[in-house]
């Protein structure tokens, strides 16, 4: 995935930062070796690749870090890391080669609401992670560094002290206390926020304001994957002063982060701009940042290439090359979302585990990833291990792209002949494009399928109804920690309600790997669920695909990791060099 | 209004000069060439499918964009590999049935209705006229919407779209002229002759509004397959993977870079498809008014 | 005359009634949710159903058909049931930008469409004709998304002459006129192909009554004929069709709008409808009702104005 063209060079700065990472990591005595061969891969885009790293983009920086000599600003947690369990190695930020200015940033859907602890779509969490901050922020390797939180106690996965930041006022001049954060994890717990974390902080048995500065939660059940839940920007911190006081979190924003909301016009933009009381000195580097609604890609892409925006999101794949054989945008793409075919277990035909695993061997993945995908995509390895973790490392896939073994599956299901719907939607011409690709191989299995395509909220309905026999659609891991499998096979789960497929092996399998803290334990449970999911497949993954912005050049600073962890945030450090 | 017009129109009934059809009439040059753009895609349209060209449907990913003549694709392929020249072929073939057939009935039910309100006046033409404006005031894009997430899209669900759609637009001109025709003189003779209603609107009334009513379906044929590529980009036309003109063309806009010739051959045929209908309506509109070849100046 | 004006406002009224109260009822009749576009994808069916608790969304249809318009009466159109913004400021925002489109390319239109319709009908077969005739057939003959498209790329990206999308006239009025050209070129060559065509036909209808003839035999010259008798009686069906064609550009500007990114109604309403957010959807047709009964009022009252024989009884 490295590109070659930028490691070569860089080699001696290289093997220098890899020598300061090692130092650290032991200097945090944690058990970060997991990291290491993401290391090897993250190379050139450090600090010390200077300001003119404009090549920021092409190069992985799974492990991004260090405070090398001379750069960047103050990285928010450093002092103290070694309090910290599990803690992630912070990366580096360049600093600014000039701050100021205003980014124009084109934006894909235009939010149809700003509260920040329900997901409404990728473009708006990049409003929401600026203006609004939570405990903890995830690192490039999806480890927790501090954030809102200094620093972090955990006995076990049930009991979590967080130690707060002393000094945040928020956006309305009002001091940051830990009643805050009481009062926003009560606030996703209760059902009529419609919070998107809802199942996670419901889990919450007490929660604790020792003190101004400090917060104990207590969890019912153990979870391993608390901190990386509390790092989301769907666990947001709002101002509970601000709340009860009657403010609407849905069309105004007000939080203590690196920017300030200022205006909204729906459907045109969103306007913020930076908090000179930030907390974390010398940031934002940008005045402010102009987000621009272009629903249309074609009127997006036109947009940027034309000079209307700097920056845009959400880049079809057909159109990386278009953009980088131009010279004048770079597109910053990493592998970040699972495309996949979800099952309908509850109904004939697919009640039957063999003509799943038919689905899974007809369905040629590489015939998606170049023609879907432009080759911004690769078939899976790991199934629902999450890429680029030591889950997922050595892993293989239990089945693979085969029509004879598909036709001999189809056969030995005993299937009758009757036509299935596969249901997709026209809203994303992607999943459209994938659901032709995927009736046409199954018609040669000998598998009738007939396409339903309808608008997303009629395809979300019909998803949430199981009105389908198979659906198109796409996973991640919103949190890097592979817990997120809950969401996808847990009793009472979203997408267990969905696909209807119970086990109960893989609910014991997931209630262990909750409970324990210890790596190596957790690698062969989630190893072992894995193989399980991948057989019983009441989700086919089809290919892990990239996701992707792209900027004018003058655009420096701008990181997308992998996965996506983190990206919005390096929007505080990006700056303009014009 | 002292200048009225209509003061000095003192004619016979138009409908009882059935002028010599000379051939110089129908070889005008505008039918003519309306003839020689839509025969052409009429005959590959209805006979092509039944070439077996080979299945529009069947995806070869690995395959996709290929360009001009490459791997025995004539005409390249698209996004998913599928022959861009076969799939012209059947979606022209699936153009001509959503236009003809939606304008067939849209017609009628507008006609029917435009008449019998601009005829009969009085509560029917309220009711009718008060039901067109519902239509016209409804947005289209709405009413395709309900129509489609309702009873799910599909071809025969598309013409009645479309259909619907354009219904109003019938009834409202066909009125409009009906309400002048009604009023000249041998309307009135008719009715003093003792002609029924029926046969009035017929023999009478119906002949004097073909300039309006084949105005009107020289715009529609052309508009409802331009009415079909829209709604393609918005999502609502024939699901895929079935090809229309409309739904390759739309898609193709986001592969404008990649493949222009993509965008290029479904959009040459749409073009020359609604430029060759609007053409021949023309055509056919001169050859068949008496009126105006008399007035060649 | 006065009696007729007020029993067609009645029925103006009766109209915006009716196509309301069907787009309320067609709204909770049509698949999708509301409350999933409010809380996400991810939301939970519990979430949901307390969701659309909230919104009222579960009382009986017609205790919300009541409220509803219990608020309108109030000139309360409630607020956005998926961002919560009041639907009025909405609407406020939104509709001066579309009737700039619609207005500015009318106006275009009927500045070129007319007078070439007229030279083409007069030069029947001629150079003129032919011309002008060949750009009305060409301007029909493409999907305005396919020639849109082609104009943005040509001349935003890369000639960079014009915006590639709306820029508001708050911050640069130059840019902002600028950025209306591409739109209004594109409406306006569909509507003034469309005004070519309609004005050609019903001028060389009206020329070859026999009444015109009549006028022509009594040695009245080319252009009093014209002035006196042709014009306005080829007219009249022109009048009405370019209203109707007006009317329906509200609410009817969808393409246009998404191509050159425009933050009109139309937009307004594919955004509502693809959220399912009902109050802006039912608001947002409520004034698109009105104002199209209102333009089709005006086109009749022309009409009548126009053929004194069908004024009403």
């Amino acid at each position: 995935m490295l590109k070659p063209n930028s490691s070569s060079r860089k080699l001696p700065i290289v093997t220098a930062l890899l020598l300061l990472v090692t130092l650290i990591m032991a200097a945090c005595g944690d058990a970060t070796q997991t990291t290491a061969p993401a290391a090897t891969t993250a190379a050139a885009t450090t600090a010390a690749a200077t300001a003119a790293a404009t090549t920021a983009a092409a190069v992985t920086t799974a492990a991004g870090v260090t405070t090398a000599a001379g750069a960047a600003t103050a990285a928010p947690g450093a002092a103290n890391s070694a309090a910290n369990p599990g803690m992630g190695v912070e990366p580096t930020v360049a600093p600014a080669g000039k701050t100021g200015g205003t980014l124009k940033y084109g934006l894909s859907s235009d939010p149809s609401g700003l509260d920040p602890q329900i997901h409404t779509g990728a473009a708006p969490a990049i409003i929401k992670t600026l203006v609004y901050d939570t405990l903890l922020r995830l690192a490039p390797d999806g480890k927790p560094l501090p954030w809102l939180a200094t620093g972090w106690e955990t006995t076990d996965p049930k009991n979590f002290t967080f130690k707060l930041r002393s000094g945040v006022k928020w956006h309305d001049g009002t001091d940051f206390t830990a009643e805050d954060v009481k009062f926003s994890f009560e606030r996703i717990a209760k059902k009529e926020t419609g919070a998107t974390r809802l199942p996670d902080f419901a889990n919450i048995e007490t929660i604790t304001v020792v003190d101004p500065t400090t917060v104990k939660i207590v969890l019912k059940q153990a979870d391993s994957s608390f901190l990386a839940v509390v790092a989301d920007v769907t666990s947001s911190i709002v101002s509970k002063k601000y709340v009860e006081g009657g403010g609407n979190l849905k069309n105004n924003m007000l939080g203590t982060g690196a920017f300030i909301f200022n205006s909204r016009e729906s459907g045109v933009k969103i306007d913020i701009k930076k908090n000179p009381n930030f907390w974390l000195k010398g940031q934002p580097y940008l005045d402010a940042i102009s987000f621009i609604m272009y629903p249309d890609d074609r009127a997006r892409l036109s947009a940027l290439q034309s000079g209307a925006v700097d920056f845009a999101d959400y880049i079809p794949w057909r159109s990386y090359d278009e953009l980088a054989n131009n010279g004048t945008f770079t597109v910053y793409s990493k592998p970040a979302t699972t495309s996949a075919i979800f099952v309908n277990t509850t109904k004939a035909p697919f009640d039957n585990v063999k003509l799943r695993q038919a689905v899974a061997a007809a369905v040629d993945p590489a015939a998606i990833a170049k023609a879907v995908f432009f080759g911004k995509a690769v078939p899976l390895t790991a199934g629902f291990l999450i890429p680029n973790t030591a889950y997922a490392e050595g892993q293989t896939m239990p089945y693979k792209f085969d029509v004879a073994k598909a036709k001999a599956l189809v056969a030995e299901s005993g299937y009758n002949g009757q036509e299935v719907e596969l249901v997709t939607t026209s809203t994303y011409d992607f999943l459209q494009q994938t659901a032709e690709i995927v009736q046409s191989q199954l018609t040669a299995i000998g598998i009738k399928v007939k396409i339903t395509s309808v608008d997303f909220t009629v395809f979300g309905q019909k998803f949430n109804k199981q009105e389908f026999n198979l659906l198109t659609s796409s996973f991640s891991a919103a949190i890097p920690d592979p817990n997120y499998m809950n969401q996808l096979f847990g009793k009472g789960s979203l997408y267990q309600n969905r696909t209807g497929y119970t086990d109960p092996k893989i609910e014991d399998l997931l209630a262990k790997g909750r409970a324990t803290a210890v790596e190596s334990e957790r690698l062969s449970i989630y190893r072992e669920l894995n193989i399980l999911a991948l057989t019983q497949l009441p989700i086919i993954p089809l290919v892990l695909r990239e996701e992707g912005e792209a900027g004018a050049k003058y655009v420096k600073n701008y990181v997308r990791f992998t996965l996506g962890v983190d990206t919005n945030r390096t929007l505080m450090t990006t700056w303009l060099d014009k | 209004m002292p200048t009225s017009t209509l003061e000095l129109d003192t004619s016979s009934p138009v409908t009882a000069a059935p002028e010599k059809k000379s051939l110089r009439r129908w070889l005008n040059g505008r039918l003519v060439l309306g003839l020689l753009l839509v025969v052409p895609l009429l005959l590959l349209g209805f006979i092509g499918p039944l070439l077996n060209l080979g299945d529009p449907i069947k995806t070869d990913p690995l395959n996709s964009l290929l360009g001009f003549g490459q791997n025995g694709h004539l005409l390249g392929t698209d996004q998913n590999g599928r022959d861009i020249m076969i799939r012209i072929v059947v979606g022209l073939r699936t153009s001509l049935i959503v236009t003809l057939i939606s304008v067939a009935i849209g017609g009628t039910i507008g006609t029917t209705a435009g008449l019998l309100a601009g005829f009969y006046r009085g509560w029917l033409e309220q009711v009718i006229m008060r039901v067109v404006d519902l239509f016209l005031v409804f947005p289209t894009i709405l009413v395709a919407i309900a129509v489609i997430s309702f009873i799910g899209s599909s071809l025969p669900n598309l013409i009645l779209v479309i259909s619907l759609l354009i219904a109003p637009v019938f009834a409202r001109i066909i009125h409009a002229s009906t309400l002048v025709e009604a009023q000249r003189d041998f309307i009135e003779a008719a009715r003093a002759v003792g002609d029924r209603n029926q046969r009035i609107i017929i023999k009478h009334l119906l002949p004097n509004v073909t300039t309006p009513l084949f105005i009107e379906l020289a715009l529609m044929l052309g508009q409802v397959v331009l009415v079909e590529a829209s709604l393609s980009f918005l999502g609502l036309g024939v699901p895929p993977p079935e090809p229309t003109l409309g739904n390759m063309v739309s898609t193709a806009r986001g592969y404008m870079f990649n493949a222009p010739l993509m965008l290029v051959w479904p959009s040459i045929v749409l073009a020359t498809l609604v430029m060759g209908f609007n053409l021949t309506v023309d055509g056919l509109r001169d050859a068949l008014d008496p009126r105006v070849t008399s007035s060649k100046k | 005359m006065l009696r007729f004006i007020i029993r067609r406002l009645i029925i103006t009224v009766i109209l915006a009634f009716v196509v309301v109260t069907l787009v309320f009822l067609l709204l909770r009749l049509i698949p999708g949710d509301p409350a999933m576009t409010a809380l996400g994808e991810n939301a939970s069916t519990e979430q949901l159903e307390i969701a659309r608790q909230r919104m009222g969304l579960n009382d009986n249809i017609v205790v919300q058909y009541y409220n509803w318009w219990v608020r309108i009466i109030r000139m309360d159109f409630g607020e956005s049931l998926v961002d919560g913004r009041p639907v009025v400021d909405e609407l406020v925002r939104r509709l001066p930008r579309t009737f700039e489109l619609i207005i500015v390319a009318a106006i275009v239109a009927l500045f070129v469409g007319l007078p070439a319709g007229l030279i083409a009908a007069t030069q029947r077969n001629k150079m003129g004709d032919s011309f002008i005739t060949g750009f009305a057939l060409l301007g029909l003959s493409m999907p305005l998304f396919v020639t849109g498209s082609l104009f943005v790329l040509l001349f935003g990206v890369i000639l960079k002459w014009l915006p590639t999308g709306y820029a508001d006239p708050g911050d640069n009025m130059g840019k902002h006129l600028l950025s209306l050209v591409m739109p209004v070129g594109a409406l306006a060559i569909l509507l003034s192909a469309n005004l070519i065509r309609q004005t050609r036909a019903n001028m060389l209808d009206v020329l070859g009554q026999d009444y015109v003839r009549t006028a022509r035999s009594k040695g009245l010259g080319q252009a009093a004929v014209l002035k006196r008798h042709v014009l306005k009686n080829g007219l009249i069906p022109v009048t009405a069709s370019f209203g109707i064609q007006l009317a329906g550009l509200l609410g009817g500007t969808v393409v246009t709008e998404a191509i050159f990114n425009w933050p009109g109604i139309s937009s307004l309403l594919i955004t509502a409808i693809g959220r399912r957010d009902y109050t802006t959807i039912q608001g947002l047709i409520l004034v698109i009702a009105l104002m199209v009964l209102t333009i089709n009022f005006i086109t009749e009252l022309v009409y009548a104005y126009l053929n004194p024989r069908i004024r009403y009884k």
